[in-house]
């Protein structure tokens, strides 16, 4: 199965260049996150990835296609995306939001619908409109919206951008599992976060951004150099340990 | 209010049912009473003026009231989609102003040619130019950029009012009544002939617009989520704009400009079965068709025997009732 390949991908922005020679290369069962300061191109990177945004130079490609020469409806059975901002203006029951994540696939596809409605508990919210739901609940509705785009299998791939943002410490534990559990059908997954805290349970490929590059790539946070980090981050960043709430979420089913 | 009666299902029943009823009351209603038998008898020389009466004067007035009121609150439903604003409509991108300026413009700069046949026809060419230049600013502006296109269309809509403005000024008191009969919408116009013209582009538009309900669906996610489910944006517009345009455009020229049922009745629609375009905007055009039919009964029988234009009469019910749906839901 084919990876998702960005290949020396250039962005240019009002404030200087938004991306400059970014490469990475995503294969199924891959974990890839996103770190780095407000403003460092994380959200960038990620709609390129996706085919949102076209960059002004490089490209990215899937099945050794550029995105931008895909049929939208194609790509969207091989990679759903959770953008950071999901308005809506009219107001929508989580059921038909649900719906229409299944879109571009025909009727009966496999999608991984049911799970994110099992890990995130959407089934006692089918029937609320989406403006009287809290922000949290909103979110996991829409992720719960993205997973049945997404079909939970070798070659498809997930993006998703600080999806852990709004989510409480439960439904980030629940998230993170449901994730390796795509992540072992062969899903590549890239996400951009900011709890980096969140990071010390994953394999992840870690990519450092900072003003539109990628400053350092490693195999888990720990493996990140600290001076790269305090480059990012602008100041003096050491590892240091800290006593956190950890749930353990018992895990009811295996795969 | 129960679930069972805010279903498609319902509603649909609900609204065709009433539509039914709103034909055959239309039908009988009017200055002259009519003898139905009279319609089934063998000899046809007795029921000439029951048939007359139907086919040139009833028949025309029904059929364009259902047309305008379909195309109006369809093209409305699917408008406030695309803008994913509750308060657009089809005047908003100046379809209506267009179309009445193309009209106007005929009727004072040539008032000797401005016949039955070229008058709808001026109006159509108004709509058209006015849909053009808001298409060719939608395909240059970026895709998620509304904004632009709604202040185009303010725009347009101001010179369009210029222009009328100017021409009242300048045209001729007979010119200026038959102009009056244009910006307030009067269903009496309309001959068989004519509605028998423009129904295929109104009919053409609906199914237009009925075929990119899915596609607006998902547009209520923003432009970035409808992409990544496949949908093309920018296509999507030029759809909508342009059958917009042609079916607003046709109702124009069959009865001139009818206020508020493009805002209202989708408005009122999503209150009752929720925003799902694949129910709301068919069922939005049941429901405009309902509301041009009833007003257009209430116009010929409130002050018999003169009549109302069905345009005034939808402001008249329609503004003070949006208004009170939008103080009763945020109570």
């Amino acid at each position: 199965m084919s990876p998702l390949v960005a290949h020396d991908l250039h962005v240019a922005g009002t404030r200087g260049p938004r991306l400059s020679a970014v490469s990475c290369c995503i294969r199924p069962g891959e974990l890839h996150v996103l770190i780095g300061p407000n403003g460092a191109g994380k959200s960038t990177l990620l709609a390129a990835l996706a085919g949102l945004l076209h960059p002004d130079h490089g490209n990215v490609r899937l099945d050794a296609r550029c995105l931008s020469r895909w049929h939208p409806r194609a790509l969207a059975c091989r990679r759903a995306v959770l953008p950071q901002h999901n308005p809506m203006a009219f107001d929508y029951s989580v059921e038909a939001l649900l719906a229409l994540g299944l879109h571009p696939h025909d009727a009966g596809t496999d999608t991984a619908l049911e799970l994110g409605v099992d890990a995130l508990e959407l089934a006692p919210l089918m029937q609320q409109r989406m403006h009287t739901l809290s922000g949290g609940e909103q979110q996991r509705a829409q992720l719960g919206r993205v997973l049945a785009q997404l079909r939970p299998a070798a070659g498809c791939y997930l993006l998703l951008d600080e999806p852990l943002a709004a989510l409480d410490l439960r439904f980030r534990v629940r998230l993170l599992a449901l994730l390796k559990r795509l992540l072992h059908r062969g899903v590549g997954i890239v996400l951009s976060i900011h709890e980096l805290d969140t990071l010390h349970d994953l394999d992840a490929e870690v990519h450092l951004l900072h003003t539109g590059s990628v400053l350092e790539t490693a195999h888990g946070l720990n493996q990140m150099s600290t001076e790269a980090l305090s480059r990012a981050y602008g100041g003096p960043v050491q590892f240091e340990t800290r006593a956190i709430p950890v749930l353990q979420e018992p895990h009811p089913t295996g795969d | 209010m129960p679930a069972f009666l805010r279903t498609p299902r319902f509603a649909a029943s609900s609204l065709i049912t009433g539509l039914l009823i709103a034909c055959l009351v239309s039908l009988t209603t009017g200055a002259v009473t009519l003898d139905w038998s009279a319609l089934w008898a063998t000899h046809p020389k007795e029921d000439a003026l029951t048939w007359l009466v139907i086919t040139e004067l009833r028949m025309p007035r029904l059929l364009a009231a259902l047309a305008t009121g379909w195309i109006l609150a369809a093209g409305g439903a699917a408008l406030q989609a695309l803008f994913q604003n509750p308060l657009a409509e089809p005047g908003l991108i100046g379809v209506s102003a267009g179309a009445a300026l193309g009209a106007a413009s005929l009727l004072v700069m040539l008032p000797a040619a401005a016949t039955t046949t070229l008058l709808p026809l001026a109006a159509f060419v108004g709509a058209l130019a006015t849909v053009s230049a808001m298409a060719a600013l939608g395909l240059r502006s970026a895709a998620g950029d509304h904004a632009t296109l709604l202040l185009a269309g303010i725009a347009v809509n101001a010179l369009a009012g210029a222009g009328i403005a100017l021409l009242t000024y300048l045209a001729s008191d007979t010119a200026l009544r038959q102009l009056s009969f244009w910006l307030f919408g009067d269903l009496s116009r309309p001959s068989l002939t004519l509605a028998g013209l423009g129904l295929p582009w109104v009919l053409l538009a609906g199914a237009l617009l009925w075929s990119q309900t899915r596609g607006l669906n998902l547009l209520q996610l923003g432009q970035a989520n409808a992409r990544a489910l496949g949908v093309r944006p920018q296509r999507l517009r030029i759809i909508v704009l342009v059958a917009v345009a042609l079916g607003v455009g046709s109702s124009v020229a069959l009865v001139g400009t009818i206020a508020f049922v493009g805002l209202v009745i989708p408005h009122l629609l999503r209150l009752w079965i929720g925003p799902d375009q694949r129910s709301l905007l068919p069922l939005a055009g049941v429901a405009g068709a309902n509301l041009m039919v009833w007003a257009d009964v209430a116009a010929r029988s409130l002050i018999p025997p003169a009549e109302l234009p069905a345009g005034v009469l939808t402001a008249l019910l329609g503004g003070p009732f949006f208004l009170l749906m939008i103080l009763w839901r945020h109570r």
